[in-house]
């Protein structure tokens, strides 16, 4: 056991470190960081363009798609980084963690030159066009079809929950292409320009108040053959590896996220009175805090020990699973908490911005986004704990 | 960043579960519940030829001169077979012994790790409170003399020594006491877990010579406080191997109990509880060998990293334990089943060294400390 960097990892951290000391934009929108904020978007692919100029976006991707070449520890080192300097989030959640490694795996030569460099700059904004009215945790029911015409796909039908459609460049799509095969069997994985003609995106308000995911409605939309992902009928497969990278990474967006929610939470209260006395010196909001430390210090540790196995050369299988169900719930309990020490302003909109009654309510997507915690203690139950569905 | 055991850790892990394995099945372990010490003496001589009383003394002090990722290790099988009796408190005694400088400290810390002799570390005063500050203790030495009382004390009753933190002339120190000095009283309270027996030990100007005072001031507090963290891993470690066990002995049962024409584990609502006992187990796991290893390299973080093992271990056996009675049904509620034996060492360990809410509190004040 050793958690220590090694010097060459902690030679690459003080690089990034310098970096970051020159390269974070100050200010930036810290506050009210809502999904449907236009300005908020153009200002995290400045960001993003910034990482990559500088040669830190991408850091475990392969050199030769424009990557840093690294491994999943400093993967994790440029996340802690990433907070220690309070520098904005990445962009890339969905092009550079999840389609960026799909396509690593499944891409044609051709898709690889073509889509890879351009999710690093983030001239290319992904989302993922999986979820159905009629499809959520049954994904593999899906009903959207495309048709071969000549060279293209005909496609038609309607995805939901679609986020970051409103802004994405592409969309990763799965769709039907054999009706009469088994479920599993008939999909295929298709990359699709969202400015393609029939392609329309109706934004979801959510209970947040946000516009951050999409209804998207395709209608006779014409897909170039050469741009399915993968072999044809089966794109349940080359949508697993999505939502594996899925289940295993966004726990670093989400630790980030959990980790500047707690800080800012301290601070409030090492200046906030009640009862005469600051909040921080209330043993009540004491043992909050601790908890709230604790939640989040799992979810770090978690995903370290995951990453060391990754390193290791252990493929991540259930593991996603383990995470997902940690970090949505470790979450969940934070904002928690976060209220219930801060009391009754914190729900207001001119306290903090209205970032704690935000994030209390966005937290209710995170145990259903991704897979529900109910699909994942599924995956746990059937496939680490070998307990069947019959017998 | 290696987040693993290494090859040689593994084969402790190995052998340790061989030995529980073959010396105690449950069987055994009820046994010797019955009894009052808990263990049998060749048992005890096995484990000090073993190391096993003293894997992370050094070896200047006849220790095996490990790791606390080592001490981990066996503190975690240990938990799994439920193994009885004084290895605790005596593990607990060798951690503090090993801070302090003094002669008297280090031929009892030989004769401890040797097995020659047993000590057992009395902290607990009757107010409850883990956090031991001078000004808060009720035990003191003075002219010579200690008065006071200690509860909740693992396995009084087969100590040869009982090291204890007291006031003196206002600061905090250690004294070491024989167990059969005047005006020492040893009584059996037992507690909800039989397999460590509980004593209230109580001193009544009992006589304290200058040499068995072994730390004070400054030094006594550092020493406890280093023995505090070794020991919230070992507390932390044991739960997981508690857990660990559960979560084992709840698949197996689920796979093969049957109830409407199917195996119980089949439907989705055991699955969830056996699911929700994998991620608890998996993320104490974490906790454990991140404060196992901060406490060993003596980090920065060794403190907090001790408190949030703790803290969260203490809630995830628990919880482990609800769940594994509750899918066993009816047979999980017996006394014939090995569960309760599990799951009353988990509300034990619980309380070792402070509970939940108390290292929430402790973790917070120390958070919250920093300036803005």
């Amino acid at each position: 056991m050793d958690l220590n960097l090694t010097p060459e990892e902690a030679a690459w951290r003080d690089r990034l470190r310098a970096w970051l000391k020159d390269n974070v934009p100050e200010p930036w929108p810290q506050e009210r960081r809502t999904e449907s904020d236009a300005d908020y978007w153009q200002f995290l692919r400045d960001w993003q363009r910034r990482l990559y100029d500088g040669g830190w976006a991408g850091v475990s991707w392969p050199k030769e798609y424009g990557g840093g070449g690294a491994g999943p520890v400093q993967q994790s080192i440029f996340l802690r980084e990433i907070v220690r300097a309070r520098a904005p989030e990445s962009l890339g959640v969905i092009g550079e963690q999840l389609v960026g490694p799909t396509l690593i795996v499944w891409g044609t030569p051709e898709q690889k030159q073509r889509f890879l460099p351009r999710i690093l700059t983030a001239e290319h904004v992904w989302c993922q066009g999986y979820s159905e009215p009629n499809s959520g945790s049954d994904l593999a029911s899906l009903t959207t079809r495309a048709v071969r015409d000549g060279d293209e796909f005909v496609v038609n039908g309607q995805k939901i929950w679609t986020s970051f459609a409103h802004i994405a460049d592409w969309c990763l799509l799965l769709v039907r292409t054999d009706p009469d095969a088994p479920k599993h069997k008939g999909i295929t994985c298709l990359l699709v320009d969202m400015k393609s003609e029939g392609v329309s995106t109706r934004p979801l308000r959510q209970m947040s108040g946000d516009a951050g995911f999409n209804e998207v409605f395709f209608t006779d939309v014409r897909v170039p053959a050469e741009n399915r992902l993968g072999p044809l009928n089966e794109g349940w497969r080359v949508g697993l590896t999505v939502l594996m990278n899925e289940r295993a990474n966004l726990g670093t967006a989400m630790y980030v996220y959990m980790h500047n929610a707690l800080e800012q939470l301290v601070t409030r209260c090492r200046q906030r009175t009640r009862r005469g006395r600051r909040l921080a010196d209330d043993p009540r909001v004491q043992e909050k805090i601790g908890q709230a430390w604790t939640e989040l210090e799992i979810v770090r540790l978690s995903m370290d020990r995951a990453l060391s196995r990754m390193s290791a050369g252990q493929t991540p299988g259930s593991e996603g699973s383990l995470l997902k169900l940690g970090w949505s719930e470790a979450n969940q309990r934070l904002v928690q908490l976060s209220m219930e020490i801060l009391g009754d302003a914190s729900q207001l909109s001119t306290f903090d911005g209205g970032t704690w009654a935000y994030r209390y309510l966005r937290a209710r997507g995170n145990t259903i986004e991704g897979g529900t915690s109910e699909i994942q203690r599924n995956i746990l139950a059937e496939r680490v704990l070998g307990l069947g569905k019959s017998g | 960043m290696h987040f693993e055991l290494s090859r040689a850790q593994r084969l402790l892990a190995d052998s340790v579960r061989e030995f529980c394995q073959r010396e105690f099945p449950s069987s055994r372990v009820r046994e010797l519940m019955e009894t009052e010490a808990a263990m049998e003496d060749r048992l005890w001589r096995e484990f000090a030829d073993q190391g096993w009383l003293g894997l992370h003394v050094s070896e200047q002090n006849d220790g095996l001169g490990l790791g606390i990722v080592d001490l981990a290790v066996l503190a975690e099988e240990f938990g799994r077979a439920c193994v009885p009796g004084p290895w605790f408190t005596c593990t607990w005694a060798a951690s503090l012994l090993q801070q302090i400088d003094s002669e008297t400290a280090r031929r009892l810390l030989s004769s401890l790790v040797n097995g020659t002799d047993k000590v057992s570390v009395a902290a607990l005063e009757d107010d409850g409170d883990w956090q031991i500050r001078p000004e808060r203790l009720a035990s003191e030495v003075a002219d010579g003399r200690l008065t006071g009382h200690k509860q909740c004390v693992h396995h009084a009753g087969q100590a040869d020594w009982l090291l204890l933190p007291v006031r003196c002339s206002g600061t905090m120190a250690v004294v070491v006491v024989p167990a059969d000095a005047d005006g020492v009283q040893i009584e059996k309270t037992p507690g909800i877990d039989p397999t460590r027996t509980l004593y209230r030990v109580s001193f009544r100007e009992t006589p304290v010579a200058d040499d068995q005072i072994l730390a004070t001031g400054g030094q006594a507090a550092d020493a406890w406080d280093a023995a505090t963290r070794i020991m919230c891993v070992v507390t932390s470690a044991e739960s997981l191997g508690l857990q660990e066990w559960m979560l084992a002995a709840t698949v197996d049962y689920v796979r093969t109990r049957r109830q409407f024409g199917r195996t119980v584990g089949s439907f989705q609502a055991v699955q969830h509880h056996c699911a929700n006992m994998l991620q608890m187990t998996d993320s104490a796991r974490a906790a454990v060998w991140h404060a196992a290893w901060a406490v060993q390299e003596e980090t920065a973080q060794a403190d907090l990293a001790a408190s949030t093992a703790a803290a969260w271990t203490s809630e995830t056996a628990r919880r482990c334990g609800n769940l594994a009675i509750q899918c066993h049904g009816g047979i999980g509620f017996t006394w014939e089943h090995d569960l309760h034996l599990y799951y009353r060492r988990a509300k034990a360990c619980e309380f070792l060294l402070g509970d939940a809410s108390f290292h929430r509190e402790k973790l917070g004040r120390t958070i919250l400390a920093g300036a803005d």
